[in-house]
């Protein structure tokens, strides 16, 4: 008995239901007036939009705390983001993001336990289409982006390597089993890469690498697609000769002790631990390290895509996009469209209204790759559909 | 007075009467959670548990590698851990100098305590690379006509994970085993002492088979943590769904497979998959709990009826 009130207690500190104590709302005394400075902050190659927001009140905040959680690919942009929220807001909105899994993050929202969730793949269509149903529809609005990284310990080869996706693919498939295969030969003719067995080492967690890699490989490898294995979070990879590790440090650590390994891991893993990557070819031809520029050019490639859905995967753009790394990925923000709850609801608006628009100018330094500015009006589009009443939060 | 003393009394009781019961009613709402939440899948019968092919994407599910896994590295880890455990029960309980024996114990308590992702990444960042290069090697070399130590090394592996659980199953069963043998009379001792019998003997005839129950129990609650261990195993065992003879050979386990997915399982029947796994997981352990209870009652039966010729 004491124990089951001890867990429901326990249960009730770690979420607790709503944040209605304090009522009250106050008038910030940040004013929007920097709207137009926005899309200067976003360091983009496409051209550049005007931001069509026409608010030009003084935005309210109730202050609160959200309660928020999923990726733990953008945990690190999102602790920074809360934090430079609650200065935006002086204070009066906090946002405890929690690091739980995008999975996590997507049944805490529908299950109310969340407010808002990030995800690196999008919740399965059938799940939207039934909460559309349900007239209960679910935003899922690009928050930023990602790229998977290849990287790998060859003894004795120190520089980049060339690889293309096809290769990838049959490396994780055991088709390409040896370093001095003649295909990956041909691509890198001054390396001098050894007869050993690779291991190819792969996420054993579900993740969105996994997601965006395998994505990748049904739009690039006819071995891949032979399989039917598809793209998920986590899918069956062949059993013999591989190892499966869990988190981007537990695939860095099985490369590092394994000669001869290759794994991937997500772009701020890569980049903050300053990983050799190889260089992995588009539909251009052209040999592309992962770069914040690169991931930014793939998701301006699909612009009229992701206008018409926004959970179009973005990896293996048109040879258009010559500058683009092929393996990028999106990643999501999921929140009720019809908010039940006006202070919170603008609160949660008001908050991704700034991620996609002032909050993307943290991205790069923490190697998170900007949004388009053109992927920013679609998200404010999609912010402005969330509402109370029919009243939205913010005009588009 | 009297009254009062029965009214106490009653309270007293009803109290205890409720919490042992809320355990059962926790391991009753466990099961039924389990049970429900695992009926989209529950339907595919026996080829969840004995079918090999683990793919979400097509929700194609069977955990007979991870099934294998857990088995395995749970039982290496008793091959390895229990005699070190009866070897420390036995040091403390009979043999060791007094003064020796509350700080050993200590430091054996204390081992419990640690987190178990400090045994995991200890174990990945030093150990596995230790056993990759200096061990297994050698292993191979010398061992290498049995086909358990055949294969690629590759650090990471059944073997692996199986130590590290037999160095976290050590202090369960080390110290329960010597509360176990702290219990024996020293009239059993004394006996077989004045019968003649050299100290060794009179451990091993009249100690260690009197506490033969407590050893036994202890012995399987250490099984019941080893095949549950879930953080040090998933960062060890090298996360491939495949049935190999070879321990050298990287390998799965129920509750790995559930802490690595269950973060990212989006689609309801893929959730569910996971929580069939879960309960696999619970009716193999609860299976080995009735071995272990017969084994033990089996054992004090016979030990009676000894007692009486």
């Amino acid at each position: 008995m004491v124990i089951v009130i001890a867990i429901v207690a326990g249960i009730y500190i770690a979420y607790p239901p709503g944040t209605n104590t304090v009522t009250s709302t106050i008038n910030n005394t940040v004013v929007q007036t920097s709207i137009n400075t926005v899309t200067s902050t976003n360091t983009v190659t496409s051209t550049t939009t005007s931001v069509s927001i026409s608010t030009t009140a003084t935005p309210t905040y109730q202050p609160l705390t959200l309660q928020s959680g999923g990726s733990t690919f953008v945990n690190p942009i999102m602790q920074v983001w809360a934090s430079g929220f609650k200065d935006y807001t002086s204070g009066a909105v906090q946002d405890n993001y929690q690091a739980l899994g995008s999975s996590a993050g997507i049944t805490g929202v529908l299950k109310g336990v969340f407010d808002y969730a990030g995800s690196d793949a999008p919740p399965s269509s059938s799940v939207t289409a039934n909460y559309t149903a349900k007239n209960e529809p679910l935003l899922v609005i690009p928050e930023t982006l990602g790229a998977v990284a290849i990287f790998y310990n060859v003894p004795g080869v120190t520089a980049s390597l060339n690889l293309t996706g096809p290769i990838i693919a049959k490396i994780y498939l055991e088709k390409i089993t040896m370093w001095n295969d003649p295909a990956i030969q041909a691509l890198n003719p001054k390396v001098n890469l050894p007869a050993n067995t690779i291991i190819p080492v792969h996420r054993s967690d579900g993740s969105g690498t996994t997601y965006a890699l395998t994505n990748y490989f049904t739009k690039v490898s006819t071995d891949w697609n032979a399989t039917g294995n598809g793209f998920g979070t986590t899918v069956s990879w062949p059993a013999a000769g591989e190892l499966g590790a869990k988190g981007s440090a537990g695939v860095a650590a099985d490369v590092s002790q394994n000669p001869n390994a290759i794994g991937y891991a997500d772009s701020y893993y890569a980049f903050s631990n300053k990983l050799t990557m190889a260089a992995v070819q588009n539909a251009a031809g052209v040999f592309e390290v992962p770069s914040l520029a690169g991931v930014t050019a793939a998701a301006a490639a699909f612009t009229a895509q992701v206008q018409a859905n926004p959970t179009t995967p973005i990896t293996n753009p048109p040879a258009s996009a010559n500058t683009a790394y092929p393996i990028s990925t999106y990643t999501y923000l999921l929140v009720y469209q019809n908010q039940s709850n006006q202070g919170k609801g603008n609160d949660i608006a008001q908050l991704f209204w700034w991620i996609v628009t002032h909050g993307q100018a943290y991205g790069p330094p923490l190697y998170y790759p900007a949004l388009p500015s053109t992927v920013v009006t679609i998200d404010e589009n999609l912010i402005a559909k969330m509402n109370y009443n029919g009243t939205p939060f913010i005009q588009a | 007075m009297g009254r009062r003393r029965s009214a106490a009394d009653s309270g007293f009781k009803y109290l205890t009467v409720g919490l042992a019961s809320s355990v059962l009613v926790i391991a009753l709402i466990y099961f039924y959670e389990l049970y429900t939440g695992s009926l989209p899948t529950l339907r595919t019968g026996l080829a969840f548990v004995f079918g090999s092919t683990w793919d979400p994407v097509n929700s194609h599910f069977g955990v007979f590698p991870m099934l294998y896994g857990s088995l395995l590295t749970s039982a290496i880890a008793l091959v390895i851990g229990v005699p070190i455990s009866l070897g420390v029960a036995i040091f403390l309980s009979e043999l060791s100098p007094g003064r020796l024996r509350s700080p050993i114990s200590f430091v054996v308590e204390m081992l419990a305590a640690v987190p178990s992702v400090i045994y995991g990444l200890w174990g990945l960042f030093i150990l596995a690379p230790i056993l990759r290069a200096d061990v297994y090697p050698y292993l191979e070399e010398y061992l290498g006509f049995l086909p358990i130590f055949q294969g690629t090394i590759y650090g990471v592996s059944i073997l692996t994970a199986g130590i590290i659980l037999a160095i976290m199953i050590i202090p369960i069963i080390a110290s329960i085993s010597r509360d176990a043998l702290l219990a024996v009379p020293d009239s059993q001792r004394e006996a077989a002492l004045a019968l003649g019998a050299t100290k060794s003997e009179a451990i091993r005839m009249s100690v260690l088979s009197y506490a033969r129950s407590g050893i036994v129990a202890s012995i399987f609650l250490g099984f019941g943590r080893a095949f549950g261990e879930t953080m040090a195993v998933v960062m060890l065992i090298g996360n491939t769904p495949v049935v190999s003879a070879s321990l050298f050979s990287p390998g799965y386990s129920l509750a790995s497979l559930i802490a690595n997915e269950y973060t990212e399982a989006t689609t309801a029947v893929y959730t569910s998959a996971l929580i069939e796994a879960g309960l696999v997981l619970l009716l193999v352990s609860f299976l080995a709990n009735v071995v272990a209870r017969l084994m033990i009652s089996r054992l004090i039966r016979s030990r009676e009826a000894a007692s009486y010729l």
